[in-house]
């Protein structure tokens, strides 16, 4: 596994040495949505509109959801689908590392930066705003952080997944947006979902995409050791079974790869 | 007696393209029973012109493709059988593509490669140290791959395939794209390293400088079959002209003849009445004319 290990540390220094100027966006961006959605939340409570939850609660949500997002590397898609069209990625064969598991690895890598110094910014932003800080104890922060690392995978796979459909696909990049909005949509990225009627609450959950968001960021405010269980059970699951079809589709592509060139 | 690295036994590889609106099957033998062998310590060329089957033999043979029959052997192991076992004993560069992080530094890069070929740090550290130095390519390990020279890029390359210390060496046109400087650098480097320790080359190259400077052997396919198998020197020998008479005349234009044994004096005289010259010079016939001629017959 040191292969995999050194990719993983490789990748988050890379971060740190070369990607710096795009992370620095991103924060700004985390920032100012922080900042847009404060001030919509007073513009609804100046309206007497009644919360259902609290702006700390909210902006905390927001945050961890948001901090995924932005987190995530999407250029990988890119390069991999490049590496698939090109037939490149008949060459990584000639290596003795397995190509899913290196670019799994090197997406966490940056996960593994950019997650806890979003989360940490993110949280300073609203104790700016709010004066108020983590609405949950943090000693449960490490166990959000966890549930917030499986939900890191299941988007890597997702990518990688993403990146090699395109043998099949040809061009992968409009699924791979609809994956995103499905994230947003269907992950509650925007509201929580508990604002969404009832029937359309089930179906969130019926995709992965309400666990890897709403299920994990829920627990930022709403923390209990039984929702906590749920959510890493239905993310285990999750994950299991997009590895599984990543090892079926990534077997399909080397046949493809090596019996037809 | 040495023994058998490399052996192919009527290896052949078929691909299926659709062609057409109709998507309509296509079959191309890129391959064509295809049967050689090659002993340890061999640096040997595998030519032939484009599309002649170099590139999909030397995949066959590393396993990145799998034959449509036939079979071969690289090590005593079946290629596309022992993938795992076998890519760990091999190096392998390809010219067109770079086996180094593009973003990373070649150091960051053979870190990586050193753990997959499970080398120690320490012995990692003074594999690439060693081959470094004596690639003269020291000061660039730290610089990220993007912002090399395709020269050091390539010597880069090279320290990427031999950090394991493989048995064969496989090379598909290494010295594209170089440089004469850095052709030459490249070459004499190589020849150092692989016979310092022994290793056997297979190379592809359309430069006959790379085969001339490197191999001892020449196998030469084209359609996919093997046209000949010989040492460069008996090639020479069976399809060169020999030794060529070269008359430069004044107007700058330089006229040749084989130098046949007897040479007729009345060829000469028309090349030397009709014009005065400048210089008379006598030359081998090199590789390419040798070469031009095989594919030519």
């Amino acid at each position: 596994m040191k292969p995999y290990f050194l990719a993983v540390l490789m990748n988050m220094k890379d971060q740190l040495q070369r990607e710096r100027g795009v992370f620095l966006i991103r924060i700004v961006f985390l920032c100012c949505m922080i900042l847009i959605f404060h001030k919509f939340w007073l513009v609804l409570k100046a309206g007497g509109s009644s919360a259902v939850i609290d702006p700390v609660s909210f902006l905390s949500y927001l945050t961890v959801g948001a901090g995924l997002q932005f987190s995530r590397p999407e250029g990988r898609v890119k390069e991999i689908e490049e590496e698939v069209r090109t037939g490149n990625i008949a060459y990584r064969f000639i290596r003795p590392v397995h190509f899913v598991l290196l670019n799994f690895c090197e997406c966490l890598g940056v996960y593994f930066v950019r997650l806890p110094i979003l989360f940490c910014i993110g949280m300073g932003m609203i104790y700016l705003l709010t004066g108020s800080f983590l609405p949950i104890n943090p000693i449960y922060v490490p166990i959000v952080f966890g549930l917030l690392i499986l939900s890191a995978c299941f988007a890597s796979l997702c990518m990688v997944f993403i990146g090699l459909s395109a043998l099949y696909l040809y061009d992968p990049l409009p699924f791979f947006w609809i994956v995103q909005k499905c994230e947003y949509v269907l992950g509650g990225l925007f509201f929580p979902i508990i604002f969404y009627p009832e029937w359309f609450q089930k179906i969130c959950l019926m995709t992965p995409f309400g666990w890897t968001g709403y299920g994990v960021a829920s627990l930022i405010y709403d923390f209990s050791f039984e929702k906590a269980l749920t959510v890493f059970l239905h993310l285990i699951v999750w994950n299991a079974l997009l590895a599984g079809a990543l090892i079926i589709l990534f077997k399909m592509i080397r046949k493809r790869v090596c019996v037809y060139g | 007696m040495k023994e058998t690295v490399i052996v192919t036994d009527q290896l052949t590889k078929i691909f299926k393209c659709k062609q057409g609106f109709w998507g309509k099957v296509i079959e191309k033998k890129a391959v064509s029973n295809l049967s050689f062998e090659v002993k340890a310590g061999e640096i040997v060329a595998f030519i032939g012109p484009n599309g002649g089957g170099k590139s999909t033999t030397i995949k066959m043979l590393t396993s990145i493709l799998y034959p449509s029959s036939g079979n071969a052997s690289v090590l005593g192991l079946t290629p596309w059988k022992n993938r795992e076992k076998l890519v760990r004993q091999i190096g392998v560069v390809f010219g067109q593509k770079s086996q180094l992080h593009y973003h990373l530094s070649p150091l960051d890069s053979y870190t990586l490669l050193a753990a997959a070929y499970n080398l120690s740090s320490r012995e990692a550290k003074s594999r690439v140290h060693e081959l470094a130095k004596q690639f003269e390519i020291e000061k660039c390990l730290n610089l990220p791959v993007k912002n090399l020279s395709l020269g050091q890029r390539m010597r880069c390359e090279l320290i990427a395939s031999l950090l394991h210390r493989p048995s064969v060496l496989f090379l598909d046109e290494p010295t594209l794209g170089l440089d004469i400087e850095a052709k030459y650098l490249f070459r004499s480097f190589l020849l150092k390293q692989v016979q310092k320790e022994g290793t056997t080359v297979f190379l592809t190259s359309h430069d006959v400088g790379d085969i001339e400077s490197l191999c001892q052997r020449i196998l030469l396919i084209n359609h996919g079959k093997l046209l000949l198998d010989s040492h460069i020197q008996n090639l020479k020998e069976k399809y060169g002209a020999g030794q060529i008479l070269c008359v430069e005349k004044k107007s700058g234009k330089i006229e040749e003849i084989p130098l046949q044994v007897p040479t007729k004096i009345s060829d000469l005289q028309t090349i030397f009445s009709a014009e005065t010259f400048s210089n008379v010079f006598v030359r081998s016939t090199d590789l390419e004319t040798v070469i031009a001629s095989i594919y030519k017959k």
